[in-house]
């Protein structure tokens, strides 16, 4: 700074001019802000001190209950993954919605090539739920493949039974629950066969129809007409029939 | 106020802890259990080898196939530990429905179940008498 009488450089803290020996204002006016400020920062160090104190521990208790609290979340974690068992229904059905352009084009498939059995397994295996596009179309055809494939399974269980005489003998089952099936998908093809307007998928339908006939024949012997009356009975009397056939009564 | 807070702070710690520790606790028998359900899957196919084989020393094809249906329904390829069971089952299958189309004279069907039986039999491996005996009772 200059001093305001000689015009001279002189120091902030200098009272008076070294030069000229006039007073220095700013000088005075300089020591008490310092004075003030030192007090003022005192005060603030005491009281940052003070707060310190006071706050000191809480840092720590606060780190130690944060790290208690992770590590009970990541226990409770580990333990619901290790008794977890995944319902393999509920991904199935994910996939199933996923994928559902490809699985319905490789449904269809499996009913152009008659591979109906295997039309029901793919079915099964893949979760696929008939109430959601573009699964609907294949609704009957489903419902009647369902039949046709225990059909099969269970003639498939009739004609390759043991015949070794201590083993378990399930023929008179396996008869009844193919005549239910039998039942059932000759019920359900008459009762589409009748209807104007048929189901887009009615000749897979007709075919497996085709196909339960012609098992009847190579299985039970039966000519054309014997099968037409076969069709026609209750379920108990084509039991009562088809183990006459099975076991020559 | 700090000190309640202090206070406060050492009493939920002291919870935590607690509940870590038996979290912990209920952790490590958490594992215990799944070790037990993973070795159950490996047991569940020695047993169904076991029953298997069985069958089979019965000639009790039919419930073979029962078992196979329904195995179909969790998985159309065949689990490797029972590998065999889905190749015997698969290769009686076609062979009973062979004949059908047979009867039915569909040739072209036909003539895939018998592609069909010719490339499972080569799978068959020390099962291969399965196939004879199932042409057998089917012939």
């Amino acid at each position: 700074m200059k001093c305001t009488n000689c015009g001279r450089k002189i120091g902030i803290e200098d009272k008076v001019c070294p030069y000229c020996n006039a007073e220095n204002k700013l000088a005075t006016q300089h020591s008490a802000n310092v004075e003030q400020y030192d007090k003022r920062f005192k005060k603030t160090q005491g009281e940052v001190e003070s707060s310190a104190k006071r706050m000191e521990g809480l840092g720590t208790r606060a780190v130690i209950l944060a790290v208690l609290v992770i590590g009970i979340l990541i226990t409770i974690i580990v333990t619901g993954w290790n008794y977890d068992d995944p319902d393999p229904s509920s991904s199935k059905k994910k996939d199933a919605q996923r994928n559902r352009e490809k699985y319905a084009v490789e449904m269809d498939g499996y009913l152009e090539r008659g591979e109906y059995q295997e039309f029901v397994s793919f079915i099964h295996s893949h979760g696929v739920d008939f109430w959601e596009e573009p699964y609907k179309r294949f609704q009957l055809v489903d419902y009647c493949a369902d039949y046709y494939y225990d059909c099969v399974r269970h003639m498939e269980c009739v004609i390759l039974r043991s015949t070794d005489p201590d083993y378990w003998d399930s023929t008179d089952m396996e008869i009844s629950h193919f005549c239910i099936y039998l039942h059932s998908f000759h019920a359900t093809y008459l009762g589409q066969k009748e209807r104007e307007k048929k189901d887009a998928y009615f000749a897979y339908v007709e075919d497996m129809e085709q196909n339960l006939r012609a098992m009847l024949r190579t299985y039970l012997g039966m000519n054309d007409e014997e099968v037409d009356s076969f069709l026609e009975l209750s379920e108990a009397k084509m039991a009562v029939r088809m183990e006459e056939i099975i076991k020559h009564e | 106020m700090n000190k309640k807070i202090k206070l406060l702070l050492n009493i939920l710690i002291a919870v935590a802890a607690v509940a870590f520790f038996l979290c912990f606790m209920v952790m490590l028998g958490s594992f215990s259990y799944r070790k037990e359900q993973n070795a159950k899957i490996p047991e569940g196919e020695a047993m169904d080898m076991r029953v298997f084989d069985y069958r089979l020393k019965h000639k009790a094809y039919g419930e073979i196939l029962n078992s196979y249906f329904t195995d179909l329904y969790s998985s159309m390829e065949p689990p490797e530990a029972i590998a065999m069971t889905y190749y015997v089952s698969d290769y009686a299958n076609t062979a009973f429905m062979r004949r059908v189309y047979e009867e039915k004279k569909d040739a072209e069907r036909e003539k895939a179940c018998r592609e069909k039986l010719a490339r499972i039999r080569t799978t068959l491996g020390d099962y291969a008498y399965t196939a004879d005996e199932l042409d057998e009772i089917l012939k």
